[in-house]
């Protein structure tokens, strides 16, 4: 009986993870449109996984193509045109975004303030 | 007699399905069909109690058994094949006077025949029956001890009677069981415990596998008995002395009897090898059973048995020696026989010690005086055989590298009977199905277990090789544990998310302006596919690009973008005054130029408005909206308008999405620093571009401090 119980309070701490890990993995899989309009509740992890990679991938991809466009536009538009501008804004947009990633990866609960600044 | 010949016979007997015409027919044949008939009238004897329903299953039994026979694959050659097809033929011939001709099928029949013509057309030589009526004499006395014993022993519920039909449904088991190590799950098995079945009642299995033989004897016996009286004789008194010994010394002995007889057949027909083999097998079963239930002496005899039938000469247990001596008698007057048991003896050996054997076997006689000092070591080897068929009956691969090496060894030694292969490999094979059989019945639920945890070992694989390539392809992902892992890679997720859609808008604005007012439907369906994955982003960037063009009545009352958010409300209030499209420009260019001073004059205001900042960064505007088209609405161009349009929109929809986002989440701390990042983010690109445009430099002079300022304070507010 020990043994069991131990055991079984080993599992109910991998249970917390695993738990946390599903809910992980549902919320990434609302993430995934080619999942998330299955709409079938079932899904493993390794296929939401498989799905999260291939997504990511095409995202890679779709950025390297629109920045391969935006970089066209930039060079054909006048540098001076509203375009360009706009451009370059989305750009930085862009580069913000991705800076914007790492410090939400390495600054969290900084922006405390400001969400309840109303008050 | 030609096998074309036998199979016509064959056929036309299994056509008739009359017992009648076959017995008529053997006779005629050869003594090898007299050796059958005699089989069958024993059963038939015995069949007079016996029900035919209980026989008609085992008939199918036996057709089953055959196919999977080849299945099996035992037979690599064809020749073994035959064999065990021969011995299934016995069944047959065993089976068919029990069961009525309607009941065999057809097909099944013809299947049969081949079978059938192998055992039979090698016109048996006398020897062969000479061979199997001591044998069977002895059965004969051994099948009525071995009935007594079986009847007490195995099933109470069976009376006498019902022990005959037994023994004859036993016959045919017997030749089933010989052929069968291909198949231990028979349905017939219940009545006769296979000993291929291994049913884990060592016990059992020893007492039927006992019985059968006794029976098969016991019936070849009745029919044979005219024959060898002299061998009769000697078999009785073996079954006398057996009575006395252990119930399992008994049916080893039968059991090596009617390996005897199968071997003895063996030279004669490929098909009687293989059921000799089948019965050799039987032995082993036996001799594993008697393992378990008799003492060592037992083994050591059978296995001397075995190996050397003609030998035996030291036997432990004298009843045992009668037998032998018996056997060894009768063999030794038949020169073909004498050849048979020794290439068997050396099938047997020769999985476990091939050298001795090859040296026995040349020399029968050297192999009888061997035979001593090898039954004792025989023991062993019998035993290690049995462990090596169970470890081949796992692997095939395994077991035909065995059977190519005793290939190889019977090439050496090259003995006479091709059967010899296809002894030792369905002697191997049996091994391997007795204890696998027994194996697999304690081992059920173990397997299960296994396999489940193969299924669930591969599934963690697979994920984990997922998180692999999942970590691969986030940048700066060092995470050790997999929720961190998902942790970022929804991160990441969002951002890439993010980023495409932002990048589309800028794609999607950047189009030339010509297009836009006509190509607002063009540029949906154009830019639907490419966005239709992002859901959410999608909507936001349709709705920049018709922004663009159309102004921001579409991004209100557009359905694509606005529904989705939770901005729409922000927007309403902006945008509330409907604007006409491309007339609203103007104004448009106001309200963004707004947007350039709002941080500075928005905020503040916004502060109060909406308790959440993506809101209130919002809502800020509109006010601006408000204050600065007075100021400095006219300044604006189209085109710095529609920038600034565009400028102020990826914020907005930066801000809805993080809102967005953030209700999902439920992070609202991510969110506002994201906020307050793009917000940041967005004035310094504006200020920027403006600065090369030099529009509003001084407006934007402003702003900018007036920025810093805000978000300062506000920073210091909270």
């Amino acid at each position: 009986m020990s043994s069991r119980r131990s055991r079984s309070r080993q599992s109910g701490v991998s249970r917390i993870t695993e738990d946390q890990i599903a809910d992980l993995v549902s919320k990434l899989q609302q993430l995934i449109p080619e999942i998330r309009n299955r709409r079938s509740d079932k899904v493993s992890a390794s296929k939401v996984l498989q799905e999260t990679c291939n997504y990511i991938r095409n995202l890679h991809r779709e950025v390297d193509d629109l920045s391969d466009r935006l970089s066209q536009l930039l060079e054909t538009t006048d540098s001076e045109s509203a375009q360009a501008a706009i451009i370059r804004e989305l750009t930085n947009v862009n580069l913000e975004l991705r800076c914007l990633y790492f410090l939400d990866c390495y600054s969290l609960g900084f922006g405390q303030y400001i969400i309840y600044s109303p008050t | 007699m030609p096998l074309s010949e036998f199979l016509r016979m064959a056929r036309g007997n299994l056509d008739s399905g009359e017992q009648n015409k076959r017995q008529n027919e053997l006779p005629s044949r050869a003594e090898n069909d007299l050796v059958e008939l005699v089989w069958e009238n024993g059963q038939i004897v015995m069949q007079g109690q016996s029900s035919r329903g209980t026989k008609g299953p085992s008939i199918r039994n036996l057709q089953s058994q055959v196919p999977r026979i080849r299945d099996s694959g035992i037979g690599n050659s064809t020749t073994s094949r035959i064999g065990k097809f021969g011995g299934v033929e016995s069944i047959l011939n065993d089976i068919s006077p029990i069961v009525p001709s309607g009941e065999l099928d057809v097909s099944q029949d013809d299947e049969m025949v081949p079978w059938l013509n192998y055992p039979v057309d090698d016109g048996m030589p006398q020897d062969y029956c000479s061979e199997l009526l001591p044998e069977i004499s002895g059965v004969t006395a051994n099948g009525m001890s071995a009935q007594s014993s079986y009847a007490t022993n195995k099933r109470s519920s069976f009376d006498q009677p019902e022990s005959n039909l037994h023994n004859g449904r036993n016959a045919s088991k017997v030749s089933s069981s010989r052929s069968r190590p291909s198949c231990p799950w028979l349905p017939q098995q219940d009545q006769t415990s296979d000993p291929s079945l291994g049913s884990g009642v060592s016990d059992i299995i020893s007492n039927n596998t006992s019985n059968i033989p006794d029976a098969i004897f016991g019936n070849s016996a009745r029919g044979q008995a005219i024959g060898n009286d002299s061998n009769t004789v000697k078999m009785e008194r073996r079954n006398i002395e057996i009575p006395s010994s252990s119930s399992n010394l008994l049916n080893f002995s039968h059991f090596s009897r009617p390996a005897a007889l199968i071997r003895a057949n063996l030279p004669n027909t490929d098909g009687m090898p293989i059921s000799g083999s089948s019965g050799v097998k039987g032995m082993e079963a036996n001799e594993k059973g008697s393992a378990a239930n008799s003492s060592n002496p037992v083994k050591s005899t059978l296995i001397k048995r075995l190996n050397s039938t003609e030998k035996d000469i030291d036997i432990h247990f004298p009843s045992t020696m009668v037998c032998n001596k018996l056997d060894s008698r009768s063999p030794v007057s038949k020169p073909p026989k004498e050849s048979v048991p020794a290439e068997q003896t050396e099938g047997l050996h020769r999985e476990t010690y091939v050298k001795n054997h090859k040296s026995l076997i040349p020399s029968k006689d050297p192999n009888a005086s061997n035979g001593v000092p090898d039954s004792e070591r025989t023991v062993e080897p019998v035993v290690a055989s049995s462990s090596v068929g169970s470890g081949n009956s796992a692997d095939r691969a395994s077991y035909d590298q065995i059977h190519n090496c005793k290939r190889k060894f019977r090439e050496n030694e090259e003995s006479d009977c091709p059967s010899d292969d296809i002894e030792t490999e369905s002697i191997s094979v049996s091994v391997k199905k007795a204890t696998s059989a027994r194996e697999g019945t304690g081992s059920k639920r173990s397997r299960a277990a296994e396999v489940h945890n193969l299924s669930e070992r591969r599934r963690r694989d697979r994920i984990n090789e997922k998180m692999r390539a999942l970590q691969e392809l986030i940048p700066n992902c060092n995470k050790a544990d997999k929720a961190s892992m998902l942790d970022e890679a929804i991160e990441y997720l969002k951002t890439l998310q993010l980023q495409v859609q932002i990048m589309s808008m800028g794609a999607g604005l950047c189009m030339p302006p010509m297009m836009f007012p006509p190509g607002m439907q063009h540029i949906h369906p154009a830019h639907m596919p490419h966005f239709s994955p992002m859901g959410v982003g999608m909507g936001m960037g349709m709705g920049m690009g018709m922004g663009f063009g159309m102004g921001m009545l579409d991004m209100n009352g557009g359905t694509p973008g606005c529904p989705i958010f939770p901005v729409p409300p922000m927007q309403g209030s902006h945008f509330t005054s409907p604007m006409p499209g491309p007339t609203n420009f103007p104004r448009m260019a106001g309200s963004n130029r707004q947007i350039f001073g709002h941080p500075s004059h928005g905020f503040p205001v916004s502060v109060p408005q909406a308790p959440l900042v993506p809101l209130a960064g919002r809502p800020p505007v509109s006010s601006a909206v408000g204050l600065n088209t007075s100021m400095s609405g006219n300044r604006m161009d189209v085109p710095n308008t529609s920038l600034t349009t565009n400028s102020e929109d990826p914020i907005r929809n930066k801000n809805s999405q993080l809102m967005h986002s953030a209700e999902t989440s439920s992070s609202m701390n991510h969110t506002s620093n994201r906020l307050q990042a793009t917000n940041k983010v967005l004035h310094q690109p504006a200020e920027v571009q403006e600065n090369k445009l030099g529009t509003d430099v001084s407006a934007i002079a402003d702003a900018t401090p007036t920025n810093a300022t805000d978000i300062s304070t506000k920073a210091g507010c909270n």
